[in-house]
């Protein structure tokens, strides 16, 4: 019984000290991470049907259509893994989709002038799924920019902290922080007007 | 001594519950929450109950919320907030719907929790808000739009149900076909009720809601029905509009 006790006791002071809560919160992190990509790559999968729709009203928009093919292309080649996360490889990573953000905003504003395309039935599904992605881009870089920062906290901050110097040795992970300009690009990409 | 320990403590406390500043998120009263008297007081009622007695029949849990202000944020935002804070739909099946309405900015949104982006893609949530919605609220006609809204997402978000409806029962009048070739029906169901809400609206209204409003018990649910959320959660699906 007394052995009980302490146990019990050890467990909720040991629950305190970050020896659970580093490695569930690098798990968060990871899924949060997971989700990002999760949800790029519904974008790019989206992307070839928005480029033969467009295609078919505006063929001559070929700088515009060439151009989003090239960057989606160098989307999907880059894979990351939320495992091996270095900030050279996140850095290269949110480029690789802001470049692909911008190209794709480009090209729906393009679709702005053309009556025919824009009353397309497929073209404005397509339209929707497209804001319905970026927006759940937002709302997931926003969670794993969250996630980030309470990871963050435990490794940092005591007494977590010292359970992580002493048992783990993570590192402070990189944040997902989005430059000024690449912010007006990205929020820009969405905006798709009807 | 303490009162440097005091304004340290102060500014400790504003810190951590700066975050939460960002956006004020509404008390969750009921199923149609109505901050601005948008709607009749009939249709809130008659929506309560409806919302209420789809989500006792294991239904989808529908949420119409119209909020005095988006206070600087944008709805999608503004909606994934509300949505995190109030957990609607199960926690497992995380069938949640918010129907957002923002009249001071003339924007709405329709953010569908995770288990029924199958049933309202975005795709279904955006013909939802621009061709049954906007086209009332643009003629001022706030409680049709709303209530032909909700119709419209019961309808999507029923199919579900409709699929395992050995454990879950059907509410009495939801069509029951399967989603292939349903299609037209709904055109056909909406342009019936829209031709009906222009020569008679309260008939129309009388009519929505006769079939199933009646065993309420009028307005019973309103002394606290157990209206709440059930843990569910939404990443950013669904679709906005303007009007």
């Amino acid at each position: 019984m007394k052995k009980l006790f302490i146990l019990t006791a050890l467990t909720l002071g040991l629950s305190s000290c970050g020896i659970q809560s580093i490695p569930q919160q690098k798990n968060e992190v990871d899924a949060a991470f997971a989700e990002i990509t999760n949800q790029y790559k519904r974008r790019a999968d989206l992307i070839p049907n928005i480029v033969s729709t467009v295609k078919g009203y505006a063929s001559h928009e070929k700088d515009t259509l060439t151009g989003v093919t090239e960057a989606r292309a160098k989307a999907t080649q880059l894979t990351v893994d939320a495992s091996s996360l270095t900030p050279e490889k996140l850095e290269n990573f949110r480029k690789v989709q802001g470049d692909l953000s911008m190209a794709l905003g480009k090209l729906m504003s393009i679709a702005e002038n053309y009556p025919q395309l824009k009353a397309d039935t497929q073209f404005r599904d397509l339209q929707a799924q497209l804001e319905g992605t970026e927006n759940r881009i937002t709302v997931a870089r926003n969670r794993y920019i969250e996630t980030v920062k309470n990871f963050n906290n435990l490794v940092t901050v005591p007494p977590t902290s010292w359970t992580n110097s002493i048992l783990y040795h993570h590192e402070k992970l990189p944040q997902w922080d989005v430059s000024e300009a690449e912010k007006g690009q990205i929020e820009k990409a969405p905006e798709v007007k009807f | 001594m303490k009162f440097q320990a005091l304004s340290f403590l102060f500014v400790f406390v504003i810190g951590l519950s700066l975050p939460t500043w960002a956006f004020d998120v509404p008390t969750l009263t009921g199923p149609v929450i109505d901050e601005v008297g948008l709607l009749s007081k009939n249709t809130r009622n008659q929506l309560s109950q409806v919302l209420q007695r789809v989500h006792q029949n294991k239904g989808p849990q529908v949420q119409v919320l119209v909020i005095s202000s988006l206070q600087d944020v944008s709805i999608e935002e503004a909606a994934v907030k509300i949505f995190e804070k109030w957990k609607l739909g199960g926690e497992k099946e995380d069938n949640g719907v918010l129907f957002l309405i923002a009249p001071n900015e003339k924007k709405l949104r329709i953010e569908v929790g995770y288990g029924l982006e199958g049933d309202i893609p975005d795709a279904v949530a955006k013909r939802i808000v621009s061709d049954v919605v906007v086209p009332y609220f643009k003629r001022k006609q706030f409680n049709a739009g709303v209530t032909q809204g909700v119709q419209a997402i019961l309808y999507y978000g029923k199919v579900q149900v409709d699929q395992d409806a050995a454990v879950a029962p059907v509410a009495e009048d939801s069509p029951s076909e399967g989603h292939g070739s349903s299609n037209w029906i709904v055109f056909v169901i909406i342009g019936f009720w829209i031709l009906l809400f222009i020569f008679n609206p309260s008939l129309a209204l009388a009519l929505l809601f006769s079939g199933r409003g009646r065993s309420g018990g009028g307005g019973s649910w309103s002394g606290g029905g157990g209206w709440s959320g059930g843990g569910g959660s939404s990443g950013g699906g669904g679709a906005s509009g303007s009007w």
